[in-house]
């Protein structure tokens, strides 16, 4: 991508450092938050069925971006429903996020340290 | 159903070795072994997660103009089929991670010990059982992870290659991955998070496993130590309650190797497991454990009422005890109530202090130890 655009090689690495470094935490933390919620009994059924739906859209959420991207038009601007797609997704993540730990703070009383 | 199998010896376990301090009995596991698997472990995952990742190689070589695998070149269409073609790779990748939910609770059954052969349960249905072990599916999905890769190397349109490299591949390598990511970690203990990083690409499912839940389910300490340590229905118990079935208690090896030394048990077992023990018994369905001790030869103290095994393999199967799991004082399978005289069992059964253990250190009981069934890279 970087051929394509030219000079932006600043923003891809850029990108690439800042989204690397905050899927990190969702790939780390994933097992050790269900362990936390869940219990340790349950973590193997529900780290499967986390991996089966993280499966799911892993099958689906490609197609679903070609699709998108051969819609989109000549050049960097066909990325731009992509984009779009994208960052709503990771929008609805991060609601999701925000959401889970609400509930989790709602239930045992608001603590910044869970 | 797979939310309650690990329920069990994951507590058990946990609570044996941090509660009764058993956990110096283990012995320690070589360099050589912790080198072997870190390494095994590094290949197979590089095999199966390395090669998702860098299914852009594989697209931008379909999506050439040199390519000749796919008969009407998708470069040379008006529209590529671009979308068709990532769905290959995706697909794989999604069946490795979506896989885990089929191949997950046949692992977690497997190493549990949940699945029985019953009296009616047919020949071929138990040889099946007593083939499935976590050995024989991770060589399955190499098998089919390589027929994927062999028949895709045949195909010549794309949904040659959604069913060979995309279904077949994915499911190999689900069977190929899941088994990994239990036994791994039980082979560290000082450099777990060096060594799981190392070896997993995502390292993160290990880390659950804590300082204090040590499983080690696969690991090659002494059968009788981990067998005898797993099923503490009292998790308080003392370490001498730990060694002392250990010493005279047949290894799990030796029991499932060679026919067990209770021929003279009573035919209170009708739900048996496949490797034991010969077959009187299996024409025999018992009606009511508790009217089959009376043909038993009344063995030494009945002090520790044994568990009628079909009553507590039974109980297992309730639907009621998956609703609401016991309190982890409570074990989960039934305290032996009845005052039935135990069957004639090795004399170390009267040494244990706690019945649930007797019962399921004994070596003719329904459940035996399960660590030598999952001969997974352990030797």
């Amino acid at each position: 991508m970087s051929t394509t655009t030219g000079g932006s090689t600043q923003l891809w690495i850029a990108f690439i450092a800042f989204y690397s470094f905050s899927a990190g935490g969702y790939y780390a933390l994933f097992p050790a938050l269900i362990a936390e919620v869940f219990g340790i009994r349950q973590y193997a059924a529900v780290n499967a069925f986390i991996l089966f739906v993280r499966g799911l859209g892993t099958m689906f959420g490609s197609p679903v971006g070609g699709r998108l991207l051969q819609s989109g038009g000549e050049g960097v601007g066909g990325y731009k429903a992509l984009v779009y797609w994208d960052g709503g997704l990771l929008m609805a993540a991060t609601i999701c996020c925000v959401a889970v730990r609400w509930a989790d703070g709602k239930g045992r009383g608001w603590r910044w340290v869970a | 159903m797979s939310s309650e199998t690990p329920t069990i010896p994951l507590r058990t376990r946990s609570g044996s070795e941090s509660d009764s301090g058993s956990a110096p009995v283990l012995p320690p596991i070589s360099r050589k072994k912790q080198a072997a698997v870190l390494f095994s472990a590094f290949g197979s995952i590089a095999m199966t997660i390395g090669y998702n990742q860098c299914f852009g190689v594989f697209q931008e070589y379909y999506l050439s103009e040199s390519q000749d695998v796919l008969i009407p070149a998708p470069a040379s269409q008006a529209s590529p089929p671009t979308a068709l073609l990532a769905f290959v790779g995706t697909l794989c990748y999604g069946l490795t991670w979506a896989g885990g939910i089929l191949v997950n609770p046949v692992i977690s059954r497997i190493e549990h010990g949940r699945w029985d052969s019953t009296p009616t349960t047919r020949l071929w249905r138990r040889r099946a059982l007593r083939l499935l072990k976590p050995r024989t599916i991770t060589m399955s999905g190499v098998l089919v992870m390589s027929t994927g890769f062999l028949l895709a190397s045949f195909s010549k349109s794309i949904w040659h290659l959604l069913l060979t490299q995309g279904f077949l591949a994915g499911m190999g390598m689900s069977l190929l991955y899941f088994p990994l990511l239990a036994p791994a970690p039980e082979y560290f203990t000082n450099h777990r998070a060096t060594a799981m990083g190392f070896v997993s690409p995502i390292s993160a499912p290990f880390q659950p496993y804590g300082a204090d839940t040590k499983p080690r389910r696969f690991s090659p300490v002494p059968a009788q130590v981990v067998s005898s340590s797993r099923p503490s229905s009292a998790p308080s118990s003392p370490p001498s309650a730990v060694a002392a079935p250990s010493a005279s208690t047949p290894s799990p090896t030796s029991s499932s190797a060679s026919p067990s030394p209770t021929p003279s048990s009573p035919p209170d077992s009708p739900y048996r497991r496949p490797p034991p023990i010969p077959d009187e018994t299996r024409t025999s369905p018992s009606p009511s454990p508790a009217a089959q001790p009376s043909s038993s030869p009344p063995s030494p103290p009945s002090s520790k009422p044994q568990a009628p095994s079909s009553l507590s393999r039974s109980s297992h199967l309730t639907p009621s005890r998956w609703a609401n799991p016991p309190p982890r004082a409570q074990p989960s399978w039934p305290q032996p109530t009845q005052s039935t005289p135990s069957r004639a069992s090795s004399p170390a059964m009267s040494v244990t202090d706690s019945v649930g253990r007797t019962h399921w250190s004994s070596p003719s009981c329904s459940q035996p130890p399960v660590f030598s069934r999952s001969g997974f890279l352990a030797s």
